[in-house]
C-alpha cells in the first residue's frame, strides 16, 4: 500500500532555491561580510523511483548540497518540499520523522560506521530510532536486511574493522534501507572501492531500487560511473547548476562548454576512441570570490565579454534539457542556422 | 630487434616480516622500460603495484619489508648492489618518483622555491642563483601561472592541481632517466587530470626520459602508456603491449577488469562483475591466486600455481594458455 501514494516518475523531493553559504565573518579593516557560497541558488526535482545523478569536480558544492536536502548541514535559504511538507519548516520530532524517509550513504566505509558498534547494532540502530519493534522484531528485520545486501547473517556480533572496503559499504548501505526509505542520498559512494568491488556495489545498489522503488540522489565525480546509474543529470559548477538533463541529451548532446570539456577529459579504456580533448586552463576559482556574471567564464574557451556581465540565464532547451550558458552549443547552432 | 632498455627488472621479490606472518608484497616480479618508452602497471590495492616502484627507488622501510631477492638494472648496474650514498646520488638525479598525494609530499614549511632548488643544489655544482632561475624554468614548463610569485609561497596556499604540477616540476628539475608515477592523477579532478597527463606526456617527448606509470585506471594506462604489466596478490598476470591488451586481453582478470568499469559508449542494465575479492594474504589460494574469483577455473588452478607463459610474444600467468588445460578438458 505504501507503493501506492508515490507512482513512479511523480516528484516526491522539490527544491527551490536552495543557498548554503559558509562564514560569515567580517574581516578586520571593512565590516563587509565574507560568504563561502557553496551552493548558491539551486533548484530541481527528484521523481519517485529515479536516479538523479549530480556530477561535478571538487569544491563544485554537490556533496554540501546533498547534506542540505537533508538538513545534515543547515541551508541558509531556500525551500525543500517532501511530500508536500516543507522541512525548512519541521523541526524535533517532525523532521526525525521524515528522515526516516530520507537516508544517506557515505563515501568513506571506514570513516562512517562506529569501530565500537556490532554490525548488527550498526543496522539495528535506525528501526531503535524510529519504530517501536521489540528486540526479537528488530533482530529478525536486521537479519533479513543482511541477506538482502548480500552480507552473511553470520557477521552479526562482527565489528566493522574486521570487513573489506567492499562489504562495509554494504553494511553502510544496509543501515540507508533497513527504515525502506523513499529517497537515498549517495554521497559517491564507490569511490574509495577498487574497482572490481566498484561494479558489485553499483549493480547491488540497482538491484535494491528495482526491488524497493525508491529515489536516488547520487553524487559522483565519476562521469562514468554516474552515466551508467542515472536517469537524470545535473552538472554543477562553483555552487551553481550548468546543465541538467536526460542521461541520453547529456552525454550525446552536451550543451554547456564546462560539460563539453568535462566529457571530452574522460579518459576512455578503448585505445581506438581517440577523440579531440578540450583541456580546461587553469583551476576552480575560490567559491569566496566567485567570477563575476557567468561563475565559469575565467576557464571558458567560448568566453565573450558579456560572459563577465551578466550571469547567464538558466534556460530550457527542450525535453527538459537546461543549460545556463550565454554561448551554448544550442545558440551556436541557431546562429549558424541563421 | 628490441629496442634497448632502461631499466630491467629481474625476479624481484620484496617481502614483509610483520607480527601477523610474511607477506610475500612482490613475489618475482621481471619487467623492462624502454628508452623514451612509457609503462604501465595495473592492478587494485595491495597487488603490490607500489611496493613494486618503491623496490625501484629502495624505498622499501627495512624492517619490516626487504628485498630478498632479484635484479633491478639500471643502464646495465644493478641497484641493489648500490651504497646508500650511492642511491642517494641516483634519487631524484637519474630516477625521480611522483607521488600519489600531493598534499603530503610536498614539506608544509618550506616555500616551493626552496623544494625545488633543494635537490638542484644537491646534485648539480650550480649556485643558489643559477639553481632559482632553473626551478622558474621549472616552473615555468609545467605551466604554473606567475612563477616568481609561487617560487616564495608554501604549499597550503596551492590548489591540488597545481601542487602535483610542482611536484612534476621538483622531479623534472634534474632532467632524470626514468620517472615513476605512482598513482599521479587519482586525487585529482578530470579536468585537472587531463592538464596533468597531456603535460607528462609533452614533457617526455621533449626530454626522451621513460615512464613508470601505475594507476589502477584502465582509461589513463591507454591514454599514456605503450606496454602494460598488469598485476594480481604480488604477481605479474599478463604483460603485453598497450594496443595488444586492449585488443585481446588474455588473462581472465585482465578481461574481468575491462568488463566491470563502467562504459560511456555502451549501455548495460547490469555490470559484470569479478566476484568476490582480493585474497588476503595469510588465506593466500594454494594454486592460482586468481583461481577463488576465476570464472574459468578448472580442477589444475586449485592445485598448482601457474607459471608465466608465452603466448605469440606477450606473457600470461594462467592454465588455460598450456597444454595441461587442454588435457584436463
Amino acid at each position: 500500500m505504501e507503493l501506492e501514494k508515490k507512482t513512479l516518475g511523480e516528484p516526491i523531493l522539490k527544491v527551490v532555491h536552495l543557498k548554503k553559504w559558509f562564514g560569515g565573518k567580517s574581516s578586520l579593516f571593512s565590516s563587509k561580510k565574507e560568504y563561502i557560497k557553496a551552493v548558491d541558488d539551486v533548484s530541481f526535482e527528484l521523481n519517485a523511483g529515479e536516479t538523479l545523478g549530480v556530477v561535478g569536480e571538487s569544491g563544485c558544492g554537490k556533496s554540501t548540497m546533498g547534506r542540505s536536502v537533508l538538513r545534515l548541514i543547515e541551508p541558509t535559504a531556500g525551500e525543500i518540499t517532501f511530500e508536500g511538507k516543507d522541512l525548512m519548516k519541521l523541526g524535533g520530532k517532525e523532521l526525525r520523522k521524515v528522515r526516516s524517509k530520507m537516508q544517506i550513504i557515505f563515501q568513506d566505509p571506514y570513516a562512517s560506521l562506529n569501530p565500537r558498534m556490532t554490525i548488527g547494532e550498526v543496522i539495528a540502530e535506525p528501526l531503535e530510532i524510529q519504530l517501536h519493534l521489540s528486540k526479537e522484531e528488530i533482530r529478525n528485520q536486521v537479519l533479513k536486511t543482511m541477506e538482502t545486501v548480500g552480507l552473511n547473517t553470520k557477521y552479526y556480533n562482527r565489528y566493522p574493522h574486521e570487513f573489506s572496503g567492499g562489504q562495509r559499504q554494504r553494511i553502510g548501505i544496509a543501515r540507508a534501507i533497513v527504515l525502506q526509505p523513499d529517497i537515498i542520498v549517495c554521497d559517491e559512494p564507490v569511490s574509495a572501492l577498487d574497482v572490481s568491488i566498484q561494479a558489485q556495489v553499483i549493480n547491488l545498489l540497482r538491484e535494491l531500487q528495482k526491488k524497493m522503488g525508491m529515489a536516488y540522489l547520487f553524487i559522483s565525480h565519476d562521469l562514468s560511473v554516474i552515466k551508467h546509474i542515472s536517469d537524470r543529470i545535473i552538472v554543477m559548477y562553483l555552487g551553481h547548476i550548468v546543465e541538467t538533463a536526460t542521461k541520453e541529451d547529456l552525454y550525446s548532446r552536451p550543451l554547456h562548454p564546462y560539460t563539453t570539456a568535462l566529457l571530452s577529459a574522460i579518459p576512455i579504456p578503448d585505445r581506438k576512441a581517440k577523440r579531440e580533448k578540450i583541456i580546461l586552463e587553469g583551476d576552480l576559482p575560490s567559491p569566496a570570490d566567485p567570477p563575476s556574471g557567468c561563475v565559469f567564464h575565467t576557464r571558458c574557451y567560448r568566453a565573450q565579454p558579456i560572459c563577465s556581465e551578466k550571469k547567464p540565464e538558466f534556460k530550457d532547451y527542450g525535453n527538459g534539457h537546461c543549460c545556463a550558458c550565454h554561448f551554448c552549443n544550442c545558440e551556436n547552432e541557431e546562429e549558424k542556422a541563421e | 630487434m628490441k629496442n634497448e632498455a632502461l631499466l630491467e627488472v629481474k625476479n624481484l621479490r620484496t617481502y614483509f616480516h610483520t607480527e601477523a606472518g610474511l607477506v610475500k608484497s612482490v613475489d618475482g616480479v621481471s619487467f623492462r622500460v624502454e628508452k623514451g618508452k612509457t609503462l604501465g602497471i595495473v592492478g587494485e590495492s595491495g597487488c603490490g603495484k607500489s611496493i613494486t616502484s618503491l623496490s625501484i627507488m629502495q624505498l622499501v622501510e627495512t624492517p619490516p619489508g626487504k628485498i630478498e631477492g632479484g635484479e633491478i638494472l639500471f643502464e646495465g648496474e644493478n641497484l641493489l648492489n648500490k651504497t646508500e650514498d650511492e642511491m642517494r646520488e641516483i634519487r631524484g638525479k637519474k630516477i625521480a618518483m611522483i607521488f600519489q598525494e600531493p598534499m603530503t609530499s610536498l614539506n608544509p614549511v618550506y616555500t616551493i622555491g626552496k623544494q625545488i632548488t633543494e635537490a638542484l643544489l644537491l646534485h648539480e655544482k650550480i649556485s643558489k642563483h643559477e639553481a632559482k632561475a632553473r626551478a622558474l624554468e621549472m616552473l615555468k614548463l609545467v605551466r604554473i601561472p606567475l612563477p616568481e610569485k609561487r617560487f616564495n609561497e608554501y604549499p597550503h596556499q596551492l590548489s591540488g592541481g597545481m601542487r602535483q604540477r610542482v611536484m612534476i616540476a621538483m622531479s623534472l628539475s634534474c632532467n632524470p632517466q626514468l620517472l615513476i608515477c605512482d598513482e599521479p592523477t587519482t586525487a585529482l579532478d578530470v579536468t585537472i587530470q587531463a592538464q596533468i597527463l597531456e603535460l607528462i606526456n609533452e614533457l617526455k617527448e621533449k626530454t626522451g626520459s621513460s615512464v613508470i606509470m601505475i594507476t589502477h585506471d584502465l582509461g589513463v594506462i591507454s591514454e599514456v602508456a605503450d606496454d602494460v604489466m598488469v598485476m594480481y596478490a604480488g604477481k605479474v598476470v599478463e604483460q603485453a603491449s598497450t594496443d595488444e591488451i586492449f585488443e585481446n586481453p588474455l588473462h581472465p582478470y585482465t578481461v574481468g577488469l575491462m568488463n566491470c568499469i563502467p562504459k560511456l559508449n555502451s549501455d548495460v542494465d547490469t555490470l559484470p562483475t569479478i566476484k568476490g575479492m582480493v585474497p588476503s594474504f595469510d588465506n593466500m589460494p594454494k594454486g592460482c591466486a586468481f583461481c577463488p574469483r576465476c570464472s574459468m577455473a578448472k580442477k589444475i588452478c586449485e592445485q598448482k600455481a601457474p607459471e608465466l607463459v608465452d603466448v605469440d610474444g606477450r606473457k600470461v600467468r594462467c592454465f588455460r594458455y598450456t597444454k595441461e588445460w587442454k588435457e584436463e578438458a
